[in-house]
């Protein structure tokens, strides 16, 4: 009786062995992601590209390579690297003072940082505008020493710096509360100067999260309309930004054209952010992952 | 370099972290601050290195007020109990630091830095791990890469805080030899920081006990753990069994059984508190000492310890005995098994201080 029992037990399939998880339903979340992210980004994103389509290869490059269009463009992603630029610099410095310090009202300060966040980009606008115009507080202040702001490219950078500020702050501030302070002070312990070890310790470990903080704030920057239209001054070839020119052509019910350009923002932009995706890759890597 | 502390005092908020410590480090010791948690010892660490700055009182390198020093001019390596290596950097890279960063015209060229370091990881056995990273290797690794970078800048003072306290028993018993090993041969000067009384008697010559902001006892290794000045310090270096007791006449007693030792006990006040180590008690025969019964047997390696009832003392508050296994094996004590006890050697402490 025992070898037929034997048999039977080798015979019996083995289970497929799935690695064990305390909180199943990959199948199910996966399921959901794909279905939610087609029918928010994808297939909107697809509908542009299908609409410009109807253009035609030639139609859509004369479109496009429109000394309007060209210089609009150039506005836009110029004016929100400048932007994207200021905020890391100045977001670092806003991140560290609030990581690092203890002082009055830090936590008013700590919200204050969402502001730009939370205030309706038309507001921020009017209120930027309305500081920066030729006989606003800071606008004539600037104006002796002969800088427009208000109804330029600069007045643009402002805004767009404005609306991108909490971007690089919000992803910095968890980083740098994790940062071992130990490591710092190993490098003065080795003779490094505050400088050197800001440097060479510090700013390397924060690398990721900057380029986060500038890939959001420089996204956001792109795309920003509301605050932009009113301080800009919206002068064709000067002060208009793309996304601008992509109102004006759909007002002249010009979709083709309009969706054009979207195009070109959309392939301009997916592919900024694909490298800086790679260099944040590239600098994990490096951190060896910890 | 020799080191001296002179009434130093540091106060974090309400808490007073080390209150009034003075201490010399003669130079080439090798000595250990070893205390439990929250004792101060890594403060007073932290003080000589310059990452913190004291209330109060001195510190003086070669007889020099180095109190106020910056941390970069003190010249002290200072190894961290997590290590603290930049991950960013190659092992190579980590352990170059402190050689890269120095001002230009003391820099030594690159090939001299390359020499150097290479030697370094040599000296700590890691000479094939240049090009990893600190997440790639092991703890034991990293620390001894945290050692080789605070080497590399020839400090004159090596201090080191907790520096095992992160590895497992078989990694840091390794260590700790080797980093013996390491100062008598390079012969700089040494403090580490340790709650751990075993990694303090291995490694160090001189034991600093520290309990409570205050120095409790230092002296060498054997002289602490063999005539402790406290309760305080009995306890913490090493096993001990506590008895209350009361001394009359020279003799003392669990109630009515006199269990004194061979030694004097005139000292102390009537209601004590005897601290014995396990392996200061003597198991013979039923007839002789103190009546006891074996309650527990456990052998540990080349030890085994007993747990005895003995007469006269809660059933729930057993003493705890050591033997050797040759001891074990000739004897062969079992569960059940009446024995007399005798007490070699103990301390006696008033009964009211904890901390005495």
């Amino acid at each position: 009786m025992a070898t037929p029992v034997a048999a039977v037990e080798l015979k019996r399939p083995t289970p497929l062995r799935l690695p064990q998880r305390v909180l199943p339903g990959f199948g199910l979340t996966l399921g959901y992601t794909m279905v939610y992210l087609s029918l928010l980004v994808l297939i909107p994103l697809s509908a542009v590209f299908i609409r410009s389509l109807g253009l035609g290869w030639g139609h859509f490059w004369d479109v496009v390579t429109a000394p309007r269009v060209i210089a609009s463009l150039r506005l836009s992603f110029g004016a929100s690297l400048i932007a994207a630029l200021i905020n890391v610099i100045f977001g670092l410095n806003v991140a560290w003072v609030l990581v690092r310090y203890t002082f009055p009202f830090k936590r008013l300060v700590d919200a204050i940082v969402d502001l730009p966040f939370a205030l309706p980009t038309a507001v921020a606008g009017i209120a930027l505008t309305a500081l920066y115009a030729p006989n606003g507080w800071l606008g004539i202040w600037l104006l002796s020493f002969g800088i427009k702001v208000a109804f330029t490219p600069l007045g643009i950078v402002v805004a767009l710096t404005f609306i991108g500020l909490p971007f690089v702050v919000r992803t910095l501030q968890p980083v740098l509360e994790d940062l071992d302070k130990e490591v710092e002070q190993a490098a003065a312990t080795l003779g490094a100067s505050a400088v050197q070890a800001f440097a060479r310790v510090v700013l390397p470990a924060l690398w990721p999260a900057l380029l986060t903080g500038f890939a959001l704030s420089f996204a956001r920057a792109v795309g920003e309309y509301g605050s932009v239209i009113f301080i800009a001054g919206n002068m064709p070839m000067k002060s208009e930004i793309a996304p601008l020119l992509i109102v004006t052509k759909l007002e002249q019910y010009d979709y083709a054209g309009a969706t054009a350009i979207a195009v070109v923002m959309l392939v301009l932009s997916f592919a900024l952010m694909l490298g800086i995706n790679a260099l944040q890759h590239w600098a994990l890597v490096r951190h060896g992952e910890r | 370099m020799s080191i001296a502390l002179r009434g130093i005092t540091k106060q974090f908020g309400e808490f007073a972290a080390v209150k009034n410590i003075d201490l010399d480090v003669p130079t080439g010791a090798l000595i250990a601050l070893l205390g439990p948690s929250g004792c101060g010892k890594t403060t007073l660490l932290r003080i000589i290195a310059g990452l913190e700055t004291p209330d109060e009182g001195q510190v003086l390198f070669d007889g020099r007020d180095a109190t106020l020093w910056p941390i970069r001019d003190r010249n002290v390596g200072f190894v961290f109990q997590h290590y603290a290596l930049f991950h960013h950097m190659s092992v190579f890279e980590n352990v170059a630091f402190g050689l890269k960063v120095k001002p230009r015209r003391e820099r030594p060229s690159r090939p001299e830095i390359r020499k150097k370091v290479h030697s370094l990881l040599e000296l700590v056995q890691l000479g094939w791990a240049g090009e990893r990273y600190p997440a790639q290797l092991s703890g034991g690794q990293r620390q001894r890469v945290a050692l080789a970078r605070a080497l590399a800048v020839d400090p004159d003072v090596l201090l080191l805080d907790e520096p095992f306290g992160a590895l497992d028993s078989q990694v840091r018993h390794e260590l700790r030899r080797w980093l013996r090993r390491l100062h008598d041969e390079l012969h700089f000067t040494s403090i580490f920081v340790t709650h751990d009384q075993q990694e303090a008697i291995e490694v160090a010559d001189t034991i600093v006990v520290l309990n409570q902001g205050r120095i409790e006892q230092s002296g060498v290794p054997s002289e602490v753990y063999d005539l402790p000045t406290s309760a305080f310090v009995h306890r913490f270096l090493g096993q001990v069994n506590e008895l209350p007791v009361q001394l009359r006449d020279g003799r003392a007693y669990v109630g009515p059984i006199d269990i004194s030792p061979a030694a004097d006990v005139s000292s102390g006040a009537t209601n004590s508190i005897a601290l014995i180590r396990p392996h200061e008690i003597e198991i013979g025969p039923e007839a002789v000492g103190w009546p006891a019964i074996v309650i527990a047997v456990r052998v540990i390696g080349p030890i085994v310890r007993l747990e005895l009832s003995a007469q006269g003392l809660p059933v729930n508050e057993p003493l705890e005995a050591e033997i050797s296994r040759e001891r074990y094996e000739g004897e062969r004590f079992s569960v059940g098994q009446k024995v007399g006890l005798r007490l070699r050697r103990w301390q006696v402490y008033p009964a009211s201080g904890a901390v005495a």
